[in-house]
C-alpha cells in the first residue's frame, strides 16, 4: 500500500505539475509526436490505399507492402537509426527517428484499413451510382467514402492507439513525452515514477481509443447507425401488411 | 463532407501544436533559457549510461559535452578531450591489482608497479578501443602493450598465479597485462577470465581460488563496506586494511582510471579554449550536456557541476 501511497503522492506534489519536466508539459510533447506521426501516416497511407480500393487493384500488394511496418520492432528502428545518423532532433516532431518508427508502426493498419473500406463497397451500390450519371471521383467521394467511413475511422483509430501507446520509446534517444517519466524513473530507481508514466500513457492511449470511437460514431452516416438500421428495420416490420408483404 | 471535416479538424489541432511550441520553444526536456550573467545556462539531454547513445550524440554534434567512462576507447579514437575534473567532485577509482597476500612477494609487486606505471588513462583508452571497437583479442594487445614499453625489462618473478577478470574489456585487458607481465618475468601464470561481477571474483579471490584480479581502487573500497573519496592514498589505504582482512592485499594504483568524465570534441574544446571543468564556466554560449538518465539527479554529474563548479542549468 505505500507504493500506492508513492504513487498518490507523486501525482499530488505541485512540482511534478509544471516547467519542462512537468505532467503537462510531457503530455503535451508525447500528444505532440502522436499527432504528428498520425497524421503523416495518414497521408501516406490512406489516399493510396483508398484510391487502390477503388480500383480494387492491388489491395494484397499494398497490404503486405505495408505489414514490414508491422514486422520491424519500433525499438530497432530507433536504435539503428540513432547509432548511425545521431539524435535527429527537430521542433515539433521530436526525434526524427521515433517519427519513423511510429509512422511504420501507423502505415498498416491504415493501408488494410482503408483498402477494405473502399473495396468492400457492395458492387450494386457502385453501379447504381454510375447508372445516375456519376463520375468516378463522384462515386468515390459521394457514396463510397460515405459508406466506408466507419472502417476508414476504425483504421485511424487502431493506428492512433499504436501510436499514442509506442510513442512512450522517444524517451529512449533524448526526447521528451510521457516515456520519459518511466525511462528517469528506472535510472533513478523511483518506482513510483515508473507507474506514474506507466499509467499516464495507458489513460492517453484509452481516451485516444474513446474519442476516436466516438468519432467513429460521428463519422459514420446516419443511415448507416445501428440505432437507424434497427430502427428501419422495425419500422419495416411494423408496416408488413397482414399478408406479409413489405412496402418500403 | 465528414470526412473532410475531420480532416480539417485534424490539421487544426496539429497548428495548434506547432503554435504552442514555437512559443515554449522546447521539444524536449532541454529549453533554451536565457544566459545569465558570467556563464550561460547549460541544456541537459538524457541518453545512456556512457554507452552508444551518448557517444553517437556526441560524435554528430546532438550534444557538445558527454558524460563518459574515463577508459572509453572512444574518448581516444576520435580524439575527444576528456576535462580534467580540477576540483575533484568524482570519488577516485584508479585501476590497481588485487593479489594474494602470500604471493604478493617483494619481486612480484615490482614487476606489478613497473607495469602500472606505464598504464595511463591515455594507454587505457587506447587499449579498450582496440579491445572494443576494433574488435581485437586482449591477449594480443596486452601483448603489444608490453613490448612497446620494454615490460617486464629484466625483473624476475616467481610464483604460481590464477589470474581472475571481470566481464568486461578494461577488465580483460588489465588481468592479461598483468598476467603476461608475470609469466614474462618467469612465475607460472594460468586465466580464469569473464568471471563475471566483482560478486563472484571478490569471494573467489578471498578463498584462495584466484590469486590476481585488476579492482578498482574507489569502487572496490565501497564493495568493502568504505567510502571511496577524491583522495587516492586515503581510499587505497582504507581499502587495503579491508581487504588483507580478507586474505588479500593492493599494490601501487596506475594512473589509468575509470571514473565519471565529461568529455568534449576536439572541436568543442579548441572553440571554448577547454581542457579541465572549470573552464566550462565561462563558456557564454549554451552548451548542451548529455549523459544517463538519472544524471540531474546525482551528486557526481548534474548536481556536483551546480554545486562544486557553478555551472548553471535549465
Amino acid at each position: 500500500m505505500s507504493f500506492l501511497r508513492d504513487v498518490a503522492h507523486w501525482f499530488n506534489d505541485p512540482a511534478n505539475w509544471k516547467g519542462p519536466f512537468g505532467i503537462p508539459h510531457r503530455l503535451f510533447e508525447h500528444i505532440q509526436y502522436s499527432v504528428v506521426a498520425l497524421v503523416a501516416a495518414v497521408i501516406v497511407a490512406m489516399p493510396l490505399a483508398v484510391w487502390l480500393g477503388h480500383r480494387r487493384q492491388f489491395g494484397t500488394v499494398a497490404v503486405n507492402v505495408s505489414n514490414i511496418g508491422r514486422a520491424i520492432p519500433s525499438f530497432a528502428i530507433l536504435v539503428l537509426g540513432t547509432q548511425q545518423f545521431g539524435l535527429l532532433e527537430y521542433p515539433i516532431m521530436g526525434s526524427f527517428t521515433t517519427f519513423i518508427a511510429l509512422v511504420a508502426l501507423a502505415v498498416p493498419p491504415l493501408v488494410t484499413n482503408s483498402y477494405v473500406a473502399v473495396a468492400e463497397v457492395p458492387d450494386d451500390i457502385r453501379d447504381a451510382a454510375r447508372g445516375m450519371g456519376m463520375t468516378e471521383g463522384e462515386v468515390l467521394r459521394k457514396v463510397e467514402l460515405p459508406i466506408a467511413a466507419p472502417l476508414l475511422m476504425a483504421g485511424v483509430r487502431t493506428a492512433a492507439t499504436a501510436v499514442v501507446a509506442t510513442a512512450t520509446i522517444a524517451a529512449f534517444v533524448g526526447a521528451g513525452g510521457l516515456g520519459r517519466f518511466i525511462i528517469d524513473g528506472r535510472a533513478q530507481f523511483k518506482n513510483e515514477v515508473i507507474f506514474a508514466g506507466a499509467v499516464l500513457v495507458a489513460a492517453l492511449a484509452l481516451l485516444t481509443e474513446l474519442g476516436l470511437g466516438a468519432a467513429q460514431r460521428w463519422l459514420t452516416p446516419r443511415g448507416l447507425r445501428a440505432e437507424v438500421v434497427a430502427a428501419r428495420a422495425a419500422a419495416v416490420v411494423s408496416s408488413a401488411t397482414p399478408d406479409g408483404k413489405v412496402r418500403l | 463532407m465528414r470526412v473532410l471535416l475531420a480532416t480539417a479538424a485534424a490539421m487544426l489541432l496539429l497548428a495548434t501544436a506547432c503554435g504552442d511550441d514555437s512559443s515554449d520553444s522546447s521539444s524536449t526536456s532541454a529549453s533554451s533559457g536565457g544566459a545569465a550573467a558570467g556563464g550561460a545556462t547549460f541544456t541537459f539531454t538524457p541518453l545512456d549510461v556512457g554507452g552508444p547513445l551518448t557517444k553517437a550524440a556526441l560524435e554528430k554534434g546532438d550534444i557538445d559535452v558527454a558524460l563518459l567512462f574515463s577508459s572509453d576507447g572512444a574518448i581516444a579514437k576520435n580524439s575527444w578531450v576528456a576535462l580534467e575534473d580540477d576540483k575533484k567532485l568524482q570519488s577516485v577509482d584508479n585501476f590497481v591489482p588485487a593479489v594474494r597476500q602470500d604471493k604478493a612477494t617483494t619481486d612480484v609487486v615490482a614487476v606489478l608497479d613497473a607495469v602500472n606505471a606505464k598504464l595511463t588513462k591515455e594507454e587505457m583508452q587506447k587499449a579498450v578501443a582496440a579491445v572494443s571497437i576494433d574488435g581485437q583479442n586482449p591477449e594480443d594487445v596486452a601483448k603489444k602493450f608490453l613490448a612497446d614499453n620494454n615490460l617486464p625489462g629484466s625483473l624476475k618473478a616467481t610464483g604460481t598465479f590464477v589470474v581472475g577478470g571481470a566481464n568486461f574489456a578494461e577488465s580483460g585487458f588489465a588481468a592479461q597485462l598483468y598476467g603476461q607481465a608475470l609469466q614474462a618475468a618467469g612465475a607460472t601464470v594460468t586465466f580464469k577470465l569473464d568471471f563475471g561481477a566483482r560478486e563472484a571474483y571478490e569471494p573467489a579471490l578471498a578463498s584462495g581460488e584466484l590469486d590476481l584480479v585488476p579492482e578498482f581502487v574507489g569502487t572496490l573500497d565501497t564493495f568493502l563496506g568504505g567510502t571511496a573519496t577524491n583522495d587516492l592514498d586515503k581510499t587505497l589505504a582504507e581499502a587495503k586494511t579491508k581487504a588483507e582482512a580478507k586474505g588479500y592485499t593492493l599494490t601501487e594504483p596506475a594512473p589509468a582510471d575509470s571514473v565519471n568524465t565529461f568529455v568534449v570534441t576536439k572541436a568543442t574544446a579548441d572553440k571554448y579554449k577547454l581542457s579541465k571543468v572549470s573552464d566550462l564556466a565561462s563558456v557564454t554560449d549554451a552548451l548542451k550536456f548529455g549523459g544517463p538518465p538519472e544524471c540531474p539527479t546525482r551528486p557526481l554529474c548534474l548536481v556536483g557541476l551546480k554545486d562544486t563548479y557553478g555551472l548553471k542549468f535549465a
